[in-house]
């Protein structure tokens, strides 16, 4: 367990200083974004969470994102291209799951503190706004900032539904998304390193599956919802069961020496 | 700092973890401190004892069930995951065009034809071509008759079979000049040749209050009868669909309506207020020389007895009507929409026992708030209405009615020597208004309004 810890604390080294830049670039970022949308009065009224998405801040997050998936990529590829460290940790005597599990677990770790930023960003700039909206008197007989207005975002918002679920079904949807996704982005860069071209089948249905899940999560609350409800239990059975193949997949091809 | 460095991967992943931690933390206490309480606006609370209210509060996202039992307030969150989980759309039976019953929904409509061998006159319209397509030829013809066709579509729940019924009942309306008009359609081939002819009514043009659909569910059969005023002429009645077919069905009437009684428009004064089912009975509510009368029938059409209200007329307009059934009662509300009596509100509550009906409880209120009530039930000498109601101060500050916050008012009137007074009223104050908040000072509504956006009282029941 020490040589799984000291890898993780290996691998974590590269990467934290630039998630931390992420991290703090997303926060800073959309509270500008907020207090810049603020200048418009009729933004004092509005809902926190459709002032949140009016001023941009989603598209902030999608970027920092994909950054962060670019990133890991980037972090696998330097490992053989770059450094060449792998083939150094690949000689050492322990199992080659240790050095597929601690990759994986840091690039969690990665998205994992990106996601525990957007909250903190999303408290902090409700804080802001609060205190912005009590210190500009607005209107007679009108209550702001509204009564538990975080709490309605982060319900109400299909954003942070899908970063912060309340309820257990959309809890594990999130949980099959967050993981399925880091698993598939080192799954493709594997099989890319392997050359197993055909099973980046596998990729593209995993990631059909996050974007379906992904879609039912935003439309199931819709009045014209065309999903079933149970649809929803299906598509996160079968994100589960995809991603524990690529992990099944990935540690063959690790254990196989395959990765060149 | 190299100790930092060697554990820099925990320092990291528990911070992330705790921003978890402390907003589920926050979220799980959050839930449950909404403001939501009744607070007493006149009399004593203690004349809600012998009941419980419930409902809920709910937008698309997340709702709270209620009860108020002997007089206090209990409530519940519940976490919407899928549209299925919106307690309104699993309980809710009653649209303003039609209903829900068993997992089918039966929407109502009308067609207008221009009766056989009334007058014509067909005048042509500026551009006499549809959209500027030369196949299609427009103009309007104006006549001063038309036939009333009623169309009953029903659909279950997935919108998969959709079978309709179009009856005729004879009704008819026949104007004093040539003042309805029809956008008549021709259609031409390209070579020139005529294929069909489609005329459409234009409502704009007529003149008096178009006709709806009175509509209920007995012994899960549904009945229904026509709602017009005492311009129109023909025959009316009480009427049960039996058969629904394929809407592709090629017969001009489709489906089988058995008439279980019909009334000569021609030789009576009658207008059809609404039609409901009470126990195995159906009480047809409606004005005859401009009274109000409650008629109970039995379901071959066969008068059991009659309830007239000399008070209640129609001699300045016809009111709006909402019914709601609660046991052997059927509890009524009226409004008018005439100037003159645009406060007045009646509530009315009709027993029905064996095969006669008596009058119960009647309020009449004065007030220049909007109502609408969830629900009015009675029980022995007391009358329960559930209503929200809008302040006209605060409407002037919303683009419109629908998007201006409203009060959920719980009201209780006892009946003593047939007189029915106000003995409680309070208010089940709650955050919801500030859903509202967002509309004020917006005069644009072109981005359109999804009701499920706020939070809104469904559902609400007193037992």
């Amino acid at each position: 367990m020490k040589k799984m810890y000291y890898l993780l604390n290996h691998d974590f080294r590269g990467l934290y200083r630039i998630v931390a830049v992420i991290c703090i670039v997303l926060i800073a970022l959309q509270q500008f974004l907020m207090i810049k949308s603020m200048d418009y009065y009729q933004n004092r009224f509005e809902r926190y969470e459709l002032l949140f998405s009016k001023s941009g801040c989603i598209i902030v997050f999608l970027v920092c994102f994909f950054i962060l998936c670019g990133l890991c990529i980037f972090n696998v590829y330097s490992n053989y291209i770059e450094s060449k460290s792998i083939y150094t940790l690949l000689t050492l005597p322990l199992p080659r799951e240790y050095i597929y599990f601690s990759k994986l677990i840091t690039y969690m770790v990665c998205f994992l503190t990106l996601l525990a930023s957007q909250i903190i960003s999303a408290w902090t700039g409700y804080g802001i706004i609060s205190v912005f909206i009590s210190s500009h008197g607005t209107v007679e007989n009108i209550d702001l900032p509204v009564n538990n207005g975080l709490f309605l975002a982060f319900i109400r918002s299909d954003f942070f539904r899908i970063i912060l679920p309340f309820g257990f079904r959309s809890f594990l949807s999130s949980f099959a998304m967050f993981t399925g996704l880091v698993c598939t982005v080192y799954y493709a860069a594997i099989l890319e390193r392997s050359r197993r071209y055909f099973r980046f089948s596998v990729v593209i249905l995993s990631l059909s599956l996050i974007i379906f899940s992904l879609i039912h999560r935003i439309n199931s609350l819709a009045m014209l919802g065309l999903y079933e409800n149970d649809y929803i239990n299906v598509l996160t059975a079968a994100l589960f069961l995809t991603t524990a193949f690529i992990i099944y997949d990935s540690l063959r091809l690790i254990k196989k020496s395959a990765v060149v | 700092m190299d100790k930092l460095e060697k554990n820099i991967f925990l320092i990291f992943l528990v911070p992330a973890l705790l921003v978890f931690a402390i907003s589920y933390g926050f979220m799980a206490a959050a839930k449950d401190n909404p403001d939501f309480y009744l607070e007493d606006l006149e009399g004593n609370r203690d004349a809600l004892k012998s009941i419980t209210i419930s409902g809920y509060l709910e937008d698309r996202y997340h709702g709270r069930y209620f009860e108020i039992k002997n007089g206090t307030v209990q409530s519940k969150f519940i976490y919407y995951q899928h549209r299925n989980d919106i307690a309104e759309l699993n309980g809710y039976v009653n649209f303003s065009n039609g209903l829900r019953h068993n997992d089918f929904t039966f929407i109502y409509n009308y067609n207008f034809e221009i009766s056989r061998g009334a007058k014509t006159e067909e005048r042509p319209n500026e551009n006499n071509h549809y959209n500027n397509n030369p196949s299609v030829r427009t103009s309007t013809v104006f006549t001063d008759s038309v036939d009333i066709y009623a169309r009953i579509t029903k659909t279950d729940d997935i919108y998969q079979n959709s079978t309709a019924i179009l009856f005729d009942p004879g009704l008819r309306y026949k104007s004093n000049g040539m003042d309805i008009g029809f956008i008549k359609h021709e259609y031409f081939d390209s070579a020139g040749e005529k294929q069909g002819t489609t005329h459409h009514l234009n409502r704009e043009t007529f003149p008096a209050f178009l006709p709806r659909m009175a509509m209920t569910v007995l012994n899960d059969e549904l009945y229904f009868s026509i709602i017009c005023t005492k311009e129109y002429s023909g025959r009316n009645g009480i009427y049960k669909a039996v058969n629904f077919e394929p809407w592709w069905q090629n017969s001009k009437y489709r489906g089988t309506v058995d008439i279980i009684t019909s009334f000569d428009l021609d030789d009576t004064n009658m207008e059809v207020l609404g039609l409901e089912a009470v126990k195995d009975k159906l009480v047809l509510l409606l004005f005859e020389d401009n009274e109000f009368k409650a008629r109970l029938y039995n379901t071959e059409g066969k008068v059991l007895d009659e309830l007239a209200f000399n008070d209640i007329t129609s001699e300045e307009g016809f009111p709006e009507y909402q019914g709601f059934v609660r046991d052997s009662y059927l509890n009524i509300y009226l409004k008018y929409a005439n100037e003159n009596r645009l406060n007045e509100k009646v509530i009315l509550s009709i027993g029905i026992e064996g095969e006669s009906l008596s009058h119960k409880h009647k309020v009449t209120e004065y007030s220049n708030q909007e109502m609408y009530p969830h629900m009015i039930a009675s029980k022995d000498d007391m009358l329960y209405v559930i209503a929200l109601t809008k302040n006209i101060e605060e409407l002037s500050n919303y683009p419109s009615q629908v998007l201006t916050p409203g009060h959920l008012m719980i009201f209780a009137y006892k009946t003593d020597n047939d007189k029915t007074f106000l003995v409680y009223s309070g208010e089940l104050v709650t955050d919801a208004n500030q859903d509202y908040y967002r509309n004020l000072y917006i005069n644009d509504m072109s981005f359109g309004y999804n009701s499920y956006d706020y939070r809104e009282f469904h559902l609400i029941d007193v037992r």
